[in-house]
């Protein structure tokens, strides 16, 4: 499933992908129908991208997405509502309580390899939806919770950005993603994201010239955990709203979805596959309401057919119609 | 401090009632080519799993600078000094040549490695070991192919080659010809000698041209025992060595 050669992406070409998100965070909701979409595409974005810095770079297969999706929806919902915290607080918030579950997971699931931790990871996610469940005075159970406000940035009082309007809500999350993505990058250049892709391919011999793997898979289980959980916060303020299915399994596995379909050799596939998956959706949707039978169908065709997900479909259409790359950058956006 | 830069003392490692290593006492002098040989089954491969730490012995004591490590793992052994290579090429395949040589170099960082908002430019002699040991290799003009894309011959010079990026001072080298063409060892022999000069090696080999040629001290191994140590003029004139191998192939 993984890209060949996920590096070759990661050197020298950041400005250039950078440069290219830009393009693209402009374009997005320019193109399509609302701004909440585009919104909708940029917050699954964010998950995609955190799942693919588990399942690209680290070759770790995670079910436990959802539970950092939801815990970050409902952290940032419970100290919006009780303790009125801003829109910055509750982001952070939401980082940290993803971070921290990530850690009890990973800590957890770790232990093992292969099939047994995936396991691990699913029966962490069915806790996590029952838990979230049977604790319905504060999550609302089955209704959701409801009422969850979507703050403006404010200073001493002072409205700086009114996130209401769906358009300025949209350009605080591009920001938002921006940076994380940004981050990302950086974090896969770095001693550590260069070690997570030896582990990603030859965990013994990792071992063997003197890194503990297991400090690092539970470092970047909470970098996922954490971005997940400020995904899942953007998702409640988006929506008004933390639905008890956000925290599902459901959840996990779209998220994995868009992480495949949009191809794990690339930070921005995660975003190509989020913005697939989710525009589809939204009009297979209205068409028919067994839509997803159709999106199973693409999964099986972009496994089966374009190993590289979107991104390396791309990639390889991109190299056969021009030799030049700089005037593709802006074509591929469109897609 | 000893003599010896890695000794053990009675090592055992069990399998239930079968002992594959049955109370080694392995002398490794500082500086010198150090092999272990021995008949198939004879417990080297045991032996080589105590000593990098893949393997928890059962018993005895494993001291390398007169500490003992026996229960240190095998990443924690690498920040002390000790480095080894694999039987089965186990190579980083889908990265370059130049980044599997920079991330072993890497490794002795331990959990410095962990340092994630830098970026691995910035950590210039990493880069700096991983291009002196492509050339120590003769690899300079394949830095950046894929490692899985190298002859068999070369991955296998690689292979050993990584575990010099450490700047360990014992070398672990387990089968370093192993599969290799006939054509190819040379290349490895010389190159195991060359190393021989910077760092000490303890070699487990089949190969016994290699064995004969490079090594200052052997040690021959036979039911997970120690069953002779000496020079190669000494353990090729021993008459239980032979019966050892012969025994074994009669």
């Amino acid at each position: 499933m993984t890209d060949k050669n996920p590096l070759a992406v990661a050197k020298g070409h950041g400005p250039a992908l950078l440069l290219l998100l830009i393009v693209s965070l402009i374009g997005l909701p320019l193109i399509l129908p609302s701004a909440t979409l585009a919104t909708e595409i940029l917050i699954f974005g964010l998950a995609a991208l955190a799942c693919n810095l588990l399942l690209g770079y680290t070759g770790l297969l995670s079910f436990g997405q959802g539970i950092f999706f939801g815990a970050g929806a409902y952290g940032a919902a419970l100290l919006m509502i009780h303790l009125h915290w801003g829109m910055l607080g509750a982001l952070v918030g939401a980082a940290l309580f993803g971070a921290l579950l990530a850690l009890l997971v990973g800590a957890l699931a770790i232990r093992r390899k292969g099939i047994y931790f995936v396991m691990l990871t699913l029966a962490f996610s069915q806790m996590a939806y029952f838990l979230a469940y049977t604790l319905s005075g504060w999550t609302g159970g089955d209704n959701g919770l409801l009422d969850v406000p979507r703050p403006n940035i404010e200073i001493a009082g002072h409205v700086l950005v009114d996130l209401a309007n769906p358009r300025h809500f949209y350009a605080f999350v591009a920001v938002l993603f921006l940076l994380i993505f940004a981050g990302a990058l950086r974090v896969i250049r770095s001693p550590f994201g260069s070690t997570l892709l030896a582990i990603r391919e030859n965990e013994t011999r990792a071992a063997a010239i003197g890194y503990d793997i297991r400090h690092f898979k539970i470092l970047v289980f909470m970098l996922s955990g954490a971005i997940t959980g400020i995904a899942g916060a953007l998702y409640a303020m988006l929506l008004h709203f933390a639905p008890l299915s956000n925290i599902d399994l459901m959840m996990s596995e779209n998220i994995l979805i868009m992480t495949i379909v949009g191809g794990t050799g690339s930070l921005f596939g995660s975003l190509l596959g989020a913005g697939a998956i989710v525009v589809l959706g939204d009009v297979l949707s209205e068409l028919w309401p067994r839509w997803l039978m159709l999106l199973g169908a693409i999964l099986i065709l972009v496994v089966v057919f374009m190993r590289g997900g979107l991104w390396g479909g791309l990639a390889d259409l991109v190299k056969r119609l021009q030799p030049s790359r700089t005037l593709d950058a802006k074509t591929k956006e469109t897609l | 401090m000893s003599e010896f830069l890695l000794e053990t003392r009675n090592l055992q490692l069990a399998y239930g009632p079968f002992r594959a290593v049955d109370g080694v006492d392995l002398k490794v002098r500082a500086g010198t080519i150090h092999t272990v040989i021995g008949p198939n089954g004879a417990g080297k491969t045991s032996l080589f799993h105590c000593l990098t730490g893949e393997r928890q012995a059962t018993a005895g004591k494993i001291l390398f600078n007169d500490q003992d490590i026996i229960r240190k793992p095998s990443h924690g052994r690498v920040a002390l000094g000790m480095a080894r290579s694999f039987q089965l090429t186990s190579l980083f395949q889908n990265l370059s040549v130049r980044e599997n040589l920079r991330l072993a170099a890497q490794g002795r960082d331990g959990l410095g490695a962990l340092n994630f908002w830098r970026s691995v430019e910035h950590k210039r002699s990493h880069w700096d070991t991983a291009d002196q040991v492509l050339e120590r290799l003769k690899l300079n003009g394949r830095a950046e192919t894929l490692a899985g894309e190298l002859s068999h011959g070369q991955q296998r010079v690689l292979e050993v080659g990584m575990s010099i990026c450490a700047k360990p001072t014992l070398l672990m080298l387990d089968e370093p010809t192993s599969g290799m063409g006939i054509d190819d060892i040379p290349v490895m022999t010389e190159l195991i000698s060359d190393l021989g000069r910077d760092h000490t090696v303890l070699l487990i080999e089949h190969n016994m041209s290699i064995v004969m040629s490079i090594s200052q001290r052997i040690t021959v191994m036979s039911h997970g025992q120690i069953l002779v140590e000496g020079t190669p003029d000494q353990v090729r004139n021993d008459e239980r060595v032979r019966t050892a191998y012969l025994g074994e192939a009669a």
